[in-house]
């Protein structure tokens, strides 16, 4: 059995048994951890780049989740590999953001880059005067021992001293301007070195600026022009964002100069940057007065500024002031030795001649008494001497005794009650009217504010009247604009259509049928041939007025009669006509269909609008019939005319 | 006081500085004139009782071997566009300048001026058809000059 069994199914078996095998090898790579990551690892990358790709919310989830902590891991472990994986979306993102808002950038920029320029300038600089220095050590002149002694004495370098002889060049005026417009936005001159006008030279700076910079600019190299020099006037010119500075000056700024005003200049824009971006032309702006405060600041602390001035009037002056000390002295002396006489010489005089024991002062302007006088009669003989000796005012401080004084005061006022009364009444008098003027006055003023207040009120509400008329006026201007071109334009299609035919009329785009004996005298019944070639005229008006229906407010049929009978039935008569003329052209279905969307009207004139003809009256003519259009808008262009009229 | 930078741009010989000189001296040179790069001029207005001063850049005219440098055409707050009446091409080639204006100042304003109007009839002058912000001007006789200005000063400034 065994062995029909080998005969028969034998390679089968065998298949079954690899199988069988294979089976077992599956099952345990199955459960081997290792053989599951060998074989998956190649996938997951293709796996994981899919779901970012398809934006899996999940994925990002959890990626997001991780990436912070693995960041701050690599820097901790690894951080020159996470620079440089960085550096390559970082670096393109700055660029580009760079690229967008220029400006922006370097304004905020500018402030760190400029003072690290300004650092590495000095630096450059201080190297380069340490070897200057080793060279000077190795000359011999006179000059050279003075200014040794001196950088002894005061502690100075020579260098410092040579570059001090040198000196820097003066800026005479600080410009900020606007890069983009060339409208200044600040200013600050020196006295007497004034640019007479800013603003043009502002904009005239920033117009060569530009020139010169398109001029030399390549692809490759973006730089700006810094030095504008003409004869002993120099410009510098140092640009950050969206602002530039300009400096004026007599020579040319030395690197350490350039340095210095480049870090001022970066103070200014640092503190000032979002202002200049906001700048819109208006100088009113604080900022601008505070700007303009510190330049000038920046611009008299310079140490050569007024200089030339101050050695001038530092010629000599101690001897100036030693002479004029002296002559001083000497007329100041004279001057009192002179007073001291003529106040010893009135006193003895005074003495002499009135026996009054008194003391005299001469002061600047006037003379002054002191002592006692016997009475008033001595006291006046006093005053008067000393007036007759001397010019000047005298002020009389004579004691008189008491006695005396209560004296006088008696006669006084026994000599002065009846006028002081009198006086005291006058002065009430005046007093009272004086108040009464002011109470009157008051109530006037009162008055007139109430007018003005009330008349502030009318102008203000006429002002708001008027402005709402300017405002419909505005729009009717526009519409009767409209109306015009509209006009135009029907006038212009009307004359290529109708431009031949005898009955248009020109001037008001009208249909004139006269001359065409439409209607015998006194009937409303019309010829058949003379009403089919209006009907014919009239469908060549109305497809040109249909174009512009929108705009039409109706078509008018104007029925006429001649003067003969009397006015009432003339006017029914011509109505008549009208209708029938306007029931004709209804009736006919080209017209009907046409003007469905215009309203046409009829309307008789009776014997108001007669046809004459060198003063005499053509009958025949003046039976007629007219048609017009109407404008939707005519109702304004009346109320304009009006409102023009008036 | 506001300042606000604007440019008279145009093609070559359309009398872009004729129209400002007429503007800012109210005299007028019949002679040829050039314009070589560019040229700044001055006006004080008033406008409501705010007081602006306009800064005038009359730029070289485009020719058709030379466009007008960019870096002149920045930061400013208007523009006037010319062209000749006479000559179709300087009222054809408007559009490329007004294009290339705002492209760099897309907020500015402008006004465009028609200019040696007087060399017109008046059926000529009345076929024309100008839309709000376009003047017919003459600086021969100063036909909307002033309103010319006035008009764009009012557009940047109310």
């Amino acid at each position: 059995m065994e062995q029909l069994k080998q005969l028969l199914l034998g390679p089968e078996l065998e298949q079954l048994k690899k199988l069988e095998a294979a089976l077992q090898e599956l099952d345990f790579q199955s459960q081997d951890q290792e053989t599951i990551v060998r074989r998956i690892t190649p996938l997951f990358e293709r796996i994981l780049l899919e779901r970012l790709e398809n934006k899996d919310a999940k994925t990002v989830e959890i990626l997001s989740q991780h990436l912070a902590k693995i960041i701050a891991h690599s820097s901790r472990h690894n951080l020159p590999e996470l620079s440089q994986a960085l550096q390559s979306v970082i670096a393109p993102a700055i660029s580009k953001e760079i690229a967008a808002n220029q400006n922006v950038m370097v304004d905020a920029l500018y402030p760190i880059m400029g003072s690290m320029i300004s650092k590495y300038v000095s630096t450059a600089i201080k190297e380069m005067i340490e070897s200057i220095n080793e060279k000077i050590e190795d000359g011999l002149s006179f000059e050279k021992f003075k200014r040794k002694i001196k950088s002894k004495i005061t502690g100075v370098s020579e260098t410092e001293l040579l570059l001090e002889e040198s000196s820097d060049a003066l800026i005479s005026s600080l410009f900020i301007i606007e890069k983009e417009s060339g409208i200044l936005i600040a200013e600050a001159q020196l006295e007497d070195k004034e640019i007479s006008d800013p603003h043009m030279v502002a904009s005239m700076a920033s117009a060569i600026k530009d020139f010169i910079n398109d001029w030399i600019q390549n692809a490759t190299e973006k730089s700006e022009v810094q030095i504008l020099s003409y004869g002993n006037a120099t410009l510098y010119i140092e640009s950050a964002g969206s602002v530039y500075l300009v400096a004026f000056l007599d020579a040319e700024p030395d690197h350490e100069q350039r340095s210095g005003i480049n870090e001022f200049f970066a103070s200014i824009v640092k503190k000032y940057a979002s202002f200049f971006q906001r700048f819109n032309g208006d100088d009113s702006a604080e900022e601008i007065a505070e700007l303009s405060e510190k330049m000038h600041t920046y611009l008299n602390a310079q140490p050569n500024v007024g200089k030339g001035k101050k050695e001038k009037e530092g010629k000599n002056p101690m001897k100036l002031f030693f002479w004029s000390a002296t002559l001083l002295a000497a007329g100041y002396l004279a001057y009192l030795l002179n007073g001291w006489y003529f106040e010893y010489s009135l006193e003895k005089m005074v003495e002499a001649k009135t026996g009054q024991v008194v003391h005299v002062e001469r002061g600047k302007e006037k003379l002054t008494v002191t002592g006692y006088a016997d009475s008033f009669k001595s006291l006046n003989e006093v005053e008067a001497l000393i007036r007759s000796q001397s010019r000047m005012p005298v002020n009389n401080h004579l004691l008189v005794p008491l006695k005396q004084i209560d004296k006088a005061i008696e006669k006084y006022s026994a000599e002065s009650k009846g006028p002081a009364e009198e006086l005291e009444q006058k002065v009430r008098r005046v007093e009272k009217d004086l108040n009464a003027s002011l109470m009157q006055l008051q109530t006037e003023l009162a008055s007139v504010r109430e007018e003005l207040q009330r008349s502030q009120k009318s102008i203000a509400e006429m002002r708001k009247t008027m402005s709402g008329e300017l405002a419909q006026l505005k729009s009717e201007k526009k519409s009767i604009k409209r109306i015009i071109k509209i006009k135009r334009e029907i006038a212009s299609k009307l004359a290529q259509h109708l431009g031949d035919n005898p009955f248009y009329r020109k001037d008001d785009l009208s249909l004139d049928f006269r001359g065409l004996n439409l209607f015998t005298a006194g009937e409303a019944l019309y010829n058949r041939e003379a009403i089919e070639r209006i009907g014919r005229v009239f469908k060549i008006y109305l497809s040109v007025l249909s174009e512009y229906k929108e705009y039409i407010e109706e078509i008018v049929i104007l029925g006429h009669s001649d003067s003969s009978g009397k006015r009432k039935e003339n006017l029914k008569l011509s109505q008549l006509r009208a209708d029938a003329v306007k029931e004709y052209l209804l009736g006919q279905a080209e017209i009907g269909h046409g003007q469905a969307d215009l309203k046409m009207v009829s309307k008789g004139m009776g014997s108001r609008e007669l046809v004459r003809v060198n003063g005499v009256e053509d009958k025949e003519a003046s039976r007629r019939i007219q048609i017009k259009f109407v404008f939707k808008e005519n109702e304004i262009v009346k109320q304009i005319q009006k409102i023009v009229n008036d | 006081m506001i300042r606000k930078k604007i440019l008279l741009l145009g093609d070559f010989n359309v009398g872009k500085t004729s129209l400002i000189r007429r503007y800012i001296d109210n005299t007028f040179d019949d002679r040829y004139l050039t314009t070589i790069g560019v040229k700044i001029s001055k006006k004080i207005l008033e406008l409501h009782g705010l007081e602006c001063e306009l800064l005038i850049w009359d730029v070289e005219g485009a020719t058709p071997r030379k466009s007008i440098a960019s870096s002149y055409m920045k930061g400013a707050s208007g523009a006037i566009f010319v062209c000749d009446v006479g000559r179709s091409e300087t009222m054809e080639s408007l559009d490329e300048h007004i294009k290339t204006f705002l492209a760099l100042n897309p907020n500015a304003h402008y006004v465009i001026a028609y200019n040696k109007s007087d060399l017109l009839s008046v059926q000529q002058k009345e076929a024309l058809e100008l839309s709000g912000n376009t003047f017919l001007t003459s600086a021969k006789n100063a036909s909307n000059v002033e309103i010319l200005f006035t008009t764009l000063a009012k557009e940047m400034l109310l």
